[in-house]
């Protein structure tokens, strides 16, 4: 009952640690990064298959995006020193609320 | 300002790519057709080295992700609208609407390290 939002959780933990070593492999160029981006997003999509099977696709998918993407944005700014302007922040919300209802939406239909 | 625009140019395609690895998963049926289940690690790999490409041309990792994140969902509700997979729903329209105005507002500011 609690496990499949525990994977959910860990998964969604995962998505900002690959685009992370993403950015650290320089475009694959950096072979122990590029196989790190590589294992930590089939360890994230394959918590993420775990858990949809229990909660659901729309549900899951929408708080794994949902996590994900605040969190790329709060380590972008903290460990790059994006801007943090309002302007930006807000329009990546209205990104995450888009995702997030879009599926929460396609989940009920 | 040439730049910039080739990087969203990745980011667009990155998404293009995400829209059909994510429709192709839901025909591989658990990964079990081999065309499919090709498809999505070719288009899934596709899409990540254009992420990338972006990101270290200059963008935000959070814009990107952003982005990356949300032309994929209106892609594939897009074509699940086409596929008659799902209804167009002024709900449904609602939220596409918030993405794309969040990427457009995101590509007029462009996000590049500029801003700083």
């Amino acid at each position: 009952m609690i496990v499949e939002w525990v994977y959910l959780l860990v998964a969604g933990l995962l998505e900002p640690c690959w685009v992370i070593a993403l950015e650290k492999s320089d475009r694959f160029r950096k072979v122990p990064w590029a196989i790190a981006t590589v294992a930590i997003l089939i360890a994230s999509l394959y918590l993420l298959s775990l858990s949809m099977a229990l909660i659901g696709p729309g549900t899951s998918y929408a708080v794994w995006t949902g996590i994900g993407a605040v969190l790329t944005m709060v380590l972008g700014i903290v460990i790059y020193k994006e801007p943090a302007v309002l302007v930006r922040i807000s329009f990546i919300m209205l990104i995450v609320a888009g995702v997030v209802g879009l599926n929460l939406v396609s989940g009920a239909a | 300002m040439k730049e910039c625009n080739k990087l969203w140019m990745y980011l667009l395609i990155a998404g293009i790519c995400e829209i059909i690895w994510a429709v192709s998963l839901g025909y591989s049926e658990g990964f079990t057709i081999p065309w499919y289940a090709a498809a999505v690690v070719i288009f899934l790999s596709i899409s990540i080295y254009l992420l990338s490409k972006a990101i270290n041309g200059g963008l935000p990792v959070g814009t990107a992700y952003a982005v990356w994140v949300g032309i994929g969902s209106v892609g594939t509700m897009a074509v699940s609208i086409i596929l008659g997979n799902e209804p167009a729903a002024p709900l449904n329209m609602l939220f596409v609407g918030a993405i794309i105005i969040g990427i457009i507002g995101l590509q007029v500011t462009c996000g590049a390290k500029a801003q700083d």
